[in-house]
């Protein structure tokens, strides 16, 4: 499917085969008027075979797609990976979701939900009851990494780019579908990165020793009026440890990594190799081999968030204190046993891409006090310090 | 050729042969990085002057330059702007009504950037003066000065050290997280000059009066326009005794842009203000220009709490920004 392409900027966003302007319409109307594959390529000198079989199937599994509308096809797949968090995906997908993405239809995306069996399941129905083309997978894992849910999910995506969610539980801004959309369609081999934060005023995995947990997290999403605005989440999180040094210094990963199918069939996808609960470092080290690939070029999304919602995750909150030093030490060794050598921050710069709501502009430099206005927070739980002595 | 061109830049050029050489090699290949010298054109129109460039060390400068000399009579560069932008093969088109300003190495390559995303992409570069205060204000800046400071940069090898011996245009100020007054170095597609009607002949004040915050001003307001600002990139004021750029006695300066404000009301039918649509940032940011984004943020922030306490809008003019 790698071949075929929507570009807007070709034959109007018609699905077309990469490098030239031939849309797959074109190869179907030549070939329902009788000619064989050797006249095709006659009429069109810049195919070959493989691009004529590479129409056909998306045409074939265009036609088989569950909306029945032929000739339409997503151009984004996104996988979602949930396990033991119900009530956080259900407020993720919502944020995926057409009530609340911008400038996109449901036909631009659809969402795969891969759910790791644990006894807080989502399941189907909470699953597919929002608003966008989505498809659910249960499987009964017993592995502790997510990483045979994520390579799975890949596998089932229909679209010829993948958006990765690896931790489900991450609300995403209103205009992360239209802007990664745009960012992968800017160079061949974009990866899209959208910076992380966390929900809170400092990172949950120290908010939790000071009582954060789901309840005062409700709190600041009441506060906020979310789902009203999306970008007002920016008011009450801060930024993710792996891009604490702000939006203009390279991250460690993203939580909504965008690649085309083929870049991560290139570099292999996600490494089985990773097999400590959570994954460990799985999502840094994929992200960083997609950065230092001289080809990739990285396109960061400073407009655009995820944010962490509690749940008790395995290195944002579930653990405490001295086991969770222990714990992201033995990531660190798995990442050196399995690489040969210690973790390092990727170098490549990214392309900074969209608009930067207000909220946001104040994580673009290094220094970066919580927002002043956020004035409603009358009766703040007590992770939300920082915010209130700004005020 | 013309199939592949993808954009044309206007330069338009008045006795400044030196500020225009060093904007010419600036927007040329191999300065400009990461672009094909075949993926643009340069139009250079120049305005007959006692300083002239002439088209023999024009067209040295790179292949890709096509030049026009005019006979002007005409104070302002209306003319030759609307001229420039007739001889433009690209649907993509660049302006520079100012050929002293010279850009840093990626403009074309995002503002190429900016028209994939979309054919209704408006690519606004910041504007800065070289020096170390706003040029009409710097007595001690002449042309040798800023020799002296080009030479110091070594700005061929890398124009993103420009940004060490600049300061902020009038025009953008506050910087990316503010209206922008005008654009010095804008890009806009041919169906929105044709649509904005192009360069009014009205602006026949000295140096063309304020038809470059007219221009912006209409392109931006056109319903389709979608901004994008090349935040880590930059156009650089060279001084060359323009018309606004340079010290005159105070009194005429501002006797001229009290005149300059008056003809921009007419030809716009009210008073002007700055576009408020939501930009796009595009571009990577390196560290010479890091400090400069720095101090944008905190202007920004500033702006937006100051805003939202007022319970106003930040882009008032944007159908649909992100607040």
């Amino acid at each position: 499917m790698d071949r075929i392409i929507r570009d807007p900027a070709v034959r109007g966003g018609e699905p077309a085969v990469r490098g030239t302007r031939v849309t797959v319409g074109d190869i179907l109307r030549e070939l329902a008027r009788g000619s064989t594959v050797t006249q095709l390529l006659r009429v069109f000198p810049l195919l070959n075979k493989d691009d004529v079989a590479a129409a056909l199937q998306y045409a074939a599994v265009t036609l088989d797609e569950p909306s029945g509308i032929t000739g339409v096809t997503q151009s984004l797949s996104i996988i979602v990976i949930v396990y033991a968090m119900p009530e956080q995906a259900k407020r993720t997908l919502y944020s995926l979701s057409t009530a609340h993405q911008r400038g996109v239809t449901a036909d631009d995306y659809e969402v795969l939900v891969v759910e790791n069996a644990s006894p807080r399941l989502l399941g189907q129905e909470a699953a597919l009851r929002y608003d966008m083309k989505a498809r659910y997978f249960l499987r009964s894992e017993t592995d502790r990494s997510p990483v045979g849910a994520a390579n799975f999910g890949v596998d089932q995506a229909l679209a010829p780019n993948v958006a990765l969610m690896i931790d489900g539980a991450r609300m995403v801004t209103p205009g992360i579908v239209e802007w990664s959309l745009r960012g992968l369609n800017l160079v061949e081999d974009a990866v899209v990165a959208v910076p992380g934060y966390h929900l809170g005023s400092e990172l949950q995995q120290r908010a939790v020793d000071r009582g954060y947990d789901e309840k005062a997290e409700a709190g600041l999403l009441r506060d906020i009026e979310w789902p009203s605005n999306g970008y007002r989440l920016f008011d009450v999180s801060c930024l993710s440890g792996s891009c604490r040094r702000g939006l203009l210094q390279p991250f460690a990963e993203s939580n909504f990594l965008c690649t085309s199918k083929r870049l991560f069939h290139k570099v292999h996808g996600y490494d089985a190799k990773f097999g400590t609960a959570g994954g460990g470092y799985c999502n840094l080290d994929l992200y960083k081999r997609l950065c230092d690939r001289p080809e990739t070029t990285i396109v960061v999304l400073p407009g655009e968030g995820t944010f962490h919602q509690y749940h008790a995750g395995v290195t944002t909150g579930g653990t405490r204190g001295d086991a969770r030093e222990r714990l992201m030490e033995d990531n660190h060794d798995e990442y050196a046993s399995i690489r040969g050598h210690r973790y390092k921050l990727p170098t490549k710069r990214g392309i900074l891409l969209g608009p930067v709501p207000r909220n946001a502009a104040r994580f673009m430099s290094e220094n970066q006090p919580a927002s002043i206005e956020h004035k409603n927070m009358s009766n703040p739980p007590s992770p939300v310090r920082a915010i209130k002595q700004a005020r | 050729m013309s199939a592949e061109l993808k954009a044309s830049v206007v330069v338009i050029v008045y006795k400044m042969a030196r500020q225009a050489r060093n904007t010419l090699v600036s927007l040329s290949p191999p300065y400009q990085r990461d672009v094909r010298p075949k993926d643009y054109e340069i139009i250079v129109v120049e305005n007959s002057s006692d300083d002239p460039l002439g088209e023999g060390p024009t067209t040295a400068i790179a292949d890709n330059i096509r030049y026009f000399r005019r006979e002007e009579s005409s104070r302002s560069p209306v003319d030759a702007v609307n001229f420039g932008i007739a001889q433009c093969r690209a649907p993509f088109i660049g302006l520079m009504i100012d050929g002293a300003r010279m850009v840093t190495p990626r403009v074309m390559k995002y503002a190429l950037y900016a028209r994939r995303i979309t054919e209704n992409a408006l690519v606004v570069v910041p504007g800065y003066h070289l020096g170390s205060e706003l040029q009409h204000l710097a007595t001690g800046h002449d042309q040798a000065a800023e020799q002296a400071l080009l030479e110091r940069i070594d700005w061929r090898q890398n124009g993103y050290r420009l940004f060490e011996i600049a300061v902020c245009s009038e025009g953008n100020t506050f910087g990316v997280f503010h209206p922008f007054m005008e654009a010095n170095c804008v890009f806009f597609s041919r169906d929105a000059w044709r649509r904005i009607g192009g360069a009014p002949n009205g602006f026949d004040l000295p140096g063309g009066g304020a038809v470059n915050l007219y221009l912006y001003h209409r392109l931006a307001a056109l319903s389709e326009s979608e901004i994008f600002v090349l935040a880590g990139e930059g156009n650089f004021h060279q001084f060359h005794g323009g018309v606004t750029t340079s010290v005159t006695p105070v009194e005429e300066r501002e006797s001229l842009m009290v005149r300059q404000k008056d003809q921009l009301t007419q030809m716009l039918g009210r008073p002007f203000e700055s576009p408020k649509r939501e930009p796009t940032l595009l571009g990577a940011i390196t560290s010479h220009g890091l400090p400069f984004l720095d101090q944008f943020v905190q202007y920004g922030r500033r702006r937006f709490d100051r805003f939202r306490r007022h319970k106003k809008p930040a882009w008032g003019d944007d159908p649909n920004p992100t607040e």
